[in-house]
């Protein structure tokens, strides 16, 4: 570091990038994942096959929530869209529900109103609660993951500091050179995908900000945060009751009116408030297709009458920037092809942040050879990478394979799912730790494709959501998920031909540390 | 790597404790003073320094690993704190 | 999002990269010219810039904006990885590519009417 400023950035870039690389990739990872999250979800109930959208969604659920609880403070009604089917609502149970204050949450059918039951799982919200949380407690997982981000983005910008050559290199790829091509690698899939890379690091940061930078608000309001969200977010002010019983007017006209303030918009959710009180409030609430701002759009209507109350427009300029980070991160507006764009650029997040984990150890090879023993700190390193880049996509198979094979009435079934994830995830770190041998990134790599190119087959023999029916039907939810998984187990199953061709992976050959040595500066530096 | 000497391992857990710790206080207080002193609504001010608060820690943790020494890198977060901060308390008194 | 911005993309990226004197001796053999570079990128640039207008011109400036960014890495990786392991195909699609999705397109066109 007594260098010059390239240098310090080059060590900055190394260590920031070293201290929080498993978490990040374990992040990276499952929020490429989040991007399916409701057709993982849909694939995990394979009850659900044959629920179907329906234009009277909202009236039949709200004839359900009106039979079963009238009295529940407020409904939550979240209404199916294409890619999972369904309608969920969310309301206070008279007979008091397992859930938060009493809440509890109902898949129902969209053409009749009626519950469907479905296996016990957390489907794709596994994923995308992991993402922020790594199954900690929440605030713990989300400060961890945090300052892992504010790392990442450090990292990131000290990168491009360092790669001096980032536009002479930028469509260079030379394979079948070692360290060389690790690096060449590495620098393609960070600077290929930067936009990508810098956006989605800053965005992530963003949706949490209250909670990790809480002084830009403590200075103008104090410790009444409330009031802050009221006039900042829009978080609309609480009813109270008029404690004498009123009727819900019919919410599909309102369902029309909203819409044509939207041209035409989908509507995503609907609140309602107090609803069987004579001062009952209608909320509903746009989708965000097509639309990159996340920003409340909402219709508030007059429960009893029907009367339209308040439209939200767009918000202020920097109200509406967060709301576009939070769209761009979330991609919540995105169509299919777009969608797998952004999957496409968060592989290349991952192969990123795995490059680099390699990267470190390959670089030092030669001081290994110079030494001739592994210190610690290499082994270490080694271990955890094993275990992290190639078992995640064990435990992730793990997941989806307990999903169909756990008895469907097993008692706290999603938690073993959950449970199942993290052993095999923690029986890829056992064997590298106590089998020294090199060969262990190809064995768990095969390991890691044979689980996901099985997955179809398991499928077909355990529900009737399989490709047979799936693809005949055009079900491309279903359908999708299973073609996904082979192209997965593709993937993989290319990676461990790659690394059993590599020979870093076997042993730090003397030729290699040759080669190693030859290399210009800057390559030595990164 | 250079040869790791005891100083230049403690020259760098100096650097890294100024750069999480000293950048978030810096940040802290920069945001605080931006939520202030920007020229909009209240709400605006503080949504815009919250939004711009990862864009300075950045920017100061990067310049504590780029300057000369650990002690230039704790000067400089220490210099700024104290400026921001009297902003910040003359304004308190103000109102 | 349709294939014509995302084929001007890959066009622009090999026009860029072919300007460069490394690469165009790799692939094509010969040195390039100093106009022939110019050229190239110039033409490179232009490329972007009208893929970027088609995009936005589709899907609005917002969204179009974004699926532009998204395309501008799906074909710069699909033109490394070519460019490595098929360079005469990569440097064919350059001009393949664009003619390929018009054909695609006026053919669609047809078919509909």
């Amino acid at each position: 570091m007594k260098e010059g400023f390239r240098q310090s950035m080059a060590w900055l870039h190394t260590w920031s990038g070293l201290v929080v690389g498993w978490i990040l990739f374990a992040v990276f990872v499952t929020g490429t994942l989040s991007y399916f999250r409701p057709e993982i979800s849909q694939w995990m109930r394979p009850e659900l096959r044959d629920v179907k959208a329906d234009a009277n969604a909202a009236e039949h659920a709200i004839a359900t929530l009106q039979e079963r609880a009238p009295s529940s403070p407020r409904w939550f009604i979240s209404l199916p869209e294409a890619r999972e089917p369904v309608v969920r609502v969310t309301y206070r149970d008279p007979n008091g529900g397992e859930g938060r204050r009493g809440f509890k949450s109902v898949l129902l059918d969209p053409a009749t109103g009626k519950e469907v039951t479905a296996r016990e799982t957390r489907g794709g919200d596994f994923f995308y609660r992991f993402h922020f949380e790594l199954s900690m407690k929440p605030l713990w997982g989300r400060w961890i993951v945090g300052f892992c981000a504010m790392f990442m983005f450090v990292a990131i910008i000290s990168g491009v500091i360092t790669h001096k050559k980032i536009f002479k290199d930028f469509f260079t790829f030379r394979p079948k050179k070692g360290q060389r091509s690790w690096l060449d690698a590495h620098n393609a899939v960070g600077v290929l995908a930067l936009p990508y890379h810098v956006m989605i690091t800053y965005t992530g940061l963003v949706t949490l900000m209250f909670m990790y930078m809480p002084w830009g608000v403590q200075a103008n309001y104090g410790d009444n945060r409330e009031a802050f969200f009221d006039e900042a977010l829009g978080v609309p002010a609480e009813v109270k009751p008029a404690n004498q019983p009123g009727t819900l007017t019919n919410i599909k006209p309102l369902i029309e009116q909203a819409r044509e303030h939207w041209d035409g918009a989908n509507v995503a959710f609907i609140t309602v408030n107090n609803p069987s009180d004579a001062n009952s409030r209608i909320m509903i609430r746009r989708d965000n297709e097509h639309r990159l701002s996340t920003s409340n759009q909402s219709a508030e209507f007059a429960g009893t009458t029907g009367e339209l109350l308040s439209l939200a427009g767009e918000p202020p300029p920097a109200s509406q920037t967060r709301a576009v980070m939070f769209g761009l991160h979330m991609a919540t507006f995105s169509s299919i092809t777009l969608r797998w764009l952004f999957a496409l650029s968060g592989l290349g997040g991952i192969l990123m942040v795995a490059s680099g984990l390699v990267l470190w150890s390959v670089k030092r090879a030669p001081e290994r050879v110079k030494l001739g023993y592994t210190p610690f700190g290499h082994r270490l390193v080694e271990v955890l990478n094993i275990g992290v880049i190639s078992g995640l996509p064990i435990a992730i198979a793990a997941f989806f394979y307990a999903n169909r094979l756990l008895p469907v009435e097993l008692a706290g079934r999603a938690d073993w799912e959950v449970r199942t994830f993290f052993a095999a995830w923690l029986l890829s770190f056992v064997i590298p730790l106590i089998r020294p041998a090199r060969a262990d990134w190809t064995t768990q790599f095969v390991a890691g494709a044979a689980l996901f190119a099985a997955l179809p087959a398991l499928n077909a023999a355990t529900t009737q959501t399989h490709l047979g029916v799936t693809l005949a039907h055009g079900n491309w939810v279903y359908a999708g998920f299973d073609l996904t998984m082979l192209g997965i187990a593709a993937l993989l199953a290319l990676t461990a031909w790659y690394a059993s061709r590599t020979p870093t992976s076997r042993k730090p050959a003397k030729r290699q540390a040759v080669e190693v040595s030859g290399l210009p500066a800057e390559a030595e530096r990164a | 790597m250079a040869s790791l000497t005891a100083s230049y391992r403690l020259a760098v857990a100096s650097r890294a404790l100024a750069a999480i710790l000293g950048g978030y206080a810096l940040t802290a207080l920069a945001i605080t003073a931006l939520a202030i002193f920007l020229p909009m609504s209240r709400a605006e001010a503080s949504l815009t320094a919250t939004l711009l608060s990862f864009l300075i820690y950045t920017c100061v943790v990067i310049w504590v690993f780029a300057t000369r020494s650990a002690t230039r890198a704790w000067l400089g977060i220490i210099a700024p704190m104290v400026v921001l901060g009297a902003l910040v308390w003359l304004q308190r008194l103000a109102s | 999002m349709s294939l014509f911005p995302f084929a001007l993309t890959y066009s622009g990226w090999a026009a860029l990269c072919f300007a460069m004197s490394r690469h165009a001796r790799e692939v094509l053999q010969r040195e390039p010219t100093p106009l022939q570079r110019q050229l190239l990128r110039a033409a490179g640039w232009i490329a972007l810039t009208v893929s970027l207008l088609m995009a936005a011109a589709q899907a609005g400036w917002p969204i179009g904006t974004v699926e532009w960014f998204g395309m501008l890495t799906a074909s710069a990786v699909s033109f490394v990885l070519l460019l490595t392991y098929r360079p005469r195909l990569a440097a064919g699609l350059g001009l393949g590519l664009p003619a390929c999705a018009l054909a695609g397109h006026f053919l669609v066109s047809v078919l509909r009417n």
